[in-house]
């Protein structure tokens, strides 16, 4: 078992990052925080010293906890604009350089957890191949698969809107 | 226009990510919860039998002892708080604790520690006591352990390290220990 402190010390540094990752993952900040805490008392339940790298264990931990958790469908939420201190707050996105979050969210609501977990880890987590075929437990040729599958699913929901046409 | 590309998914990413929640620290042992409402519930029935069992004859001996012993010999005994129930003694700390006890509890406190430890112990994943025994000087409480959870943990101080984190440094001491019923041997 893993002394509070040292998985605490870490975590102090790393919580961040998890988030964002459960929360890419779920869209949904609650969520993302249970999966977190869930994975951090998981690590606290080993010794620390085998955990030979603690970001690659809770990034397999993480995804493993959103896959169990049933969820089917990303519970991605619509996004509204926020409301900043009374005035509705609108993000400057340049039109070609930034892809609309809202699209984006939408069509990962279409993929299945495996696909947009392995979109994920390899576009956000910025994970190589191996990396992201060891924390789902395949081969890199089902990693490559996926994710090809994924983008094209991606871009054929996405090419109904004017501004993403199917190539 | 041009396709989405992985430039795109990626610039996206990012942004879902930006509107994350901040992280609010890692979980404590209070918060701690139990793997399993039903597998918590069990255990933690199991261990208030326990404790009954062990602490209460214990407890009533040594409150026996402890009034005869303030009653006959002020000067030797074990110090108790002034407010304890039952006893009309007139020893004060300084005159009657000796100089290795750092401070004693009552009777009281060390049943409130004891009941706290195996839930907390439970959540912490150390091995939960056989049984939780007052010390006669009511300066702490002895745990007694299964020599294989002691081995484990690479043996008595590291544990005590452990447990005494989870009561807030009251005195603890392991020593092995025998189950005394199966449900003990269970645990």
């Amino acid at each position: 078992m893993s002394e509070w402190s040292d998985v605490g010390a870490w975590a102090d540094s790393a919580g961040d990052s998890l988030i964002r990752l459960a929360f890419v993952l779920t869209n949904d900040g609650e969520e993302a925080r249970d999966v977190v805490q869930a994975v951090l008392l998981k690590m606290m339940r080993v010794p620390w010293e085998s955990i030979e790298n603690p970001l690659a264990y809770a990034r397999r931990s993480i995804t493993n906890e959103v896959a169990s958790r049933g969820r089917r469908r990303v519970k991605l939420r619509s996004v509204t604009p926020k409301l900043i201190g009374g005035v509705e707050a609108t993000i400057p996105d340049t039109a070609d350089a930034v892809l609309d979050r809202q699209q984006l969210m939408q069509a990962m609501e279409r993929l299945s957890v495996r696909q947009r977990t392995v979109l994920v880890l390899r576009y956000f987590e910025d994970l190589d191949d191996r990396a992201t075929a060891e924390i789902l437990g395949c081969s890199t040729a089902t990693v490559r698969s996926v994710s090809a599958r994924a983008l094209t699913k991606l871009r054929k929901h996405m090419s109904t809107t004017e501004r993403w046409p199917a190539k | 226009m041009r396709p989405l590309n992985e430039y795109d998914v990626r610039r996206g990413l990012q942004d879902i990510a930006d509107q994350a929640p901040p992280y609010l620290g890692p979980p404590t042992p209070e918060t701690v919860p139990p793997a399993s409402t039903s597998r918590a519930g069990w255990l933690l029935a199991a261990a208030a039998v326990v404790a009954v069992l062990t602490i209460v004859p214990v407890v009533t001996a040594l409150s026996e002892s402890t009034d005869n012993a303030v009653s006959a010999e002020p000067s030797s005994g074990p110090s108790t708080e002034p407010s304890t129930e039952g006893s009309s003694n007139s020893a004060t700390p300084s005159a009657s604790t000796p100089s290795e006890v750092a401070r004693t509890y009552t009777v009281d406190e060390l049943l409130e520690v004891g009941d706290r430890l195996r839930p907390a112990a439970l959540a912490a994943d150390l091995p939960s006591p056989i049984h939780i025994v007052i010390r006669e000087d009511l300066s702490g409480l002895t745990l007694k352990l299964l020599p294989d959870d002691i081995a484990s943990w690479g043996g008595p101080a590291r544990l005590v390290e452990r447990y005494e984190q989870l009561v807030e440094g009251v005195p603890l001491d392991v020593v092995e220990g025998v189950p005394t019923s199966p449900r003990a041997k269970q645990n």
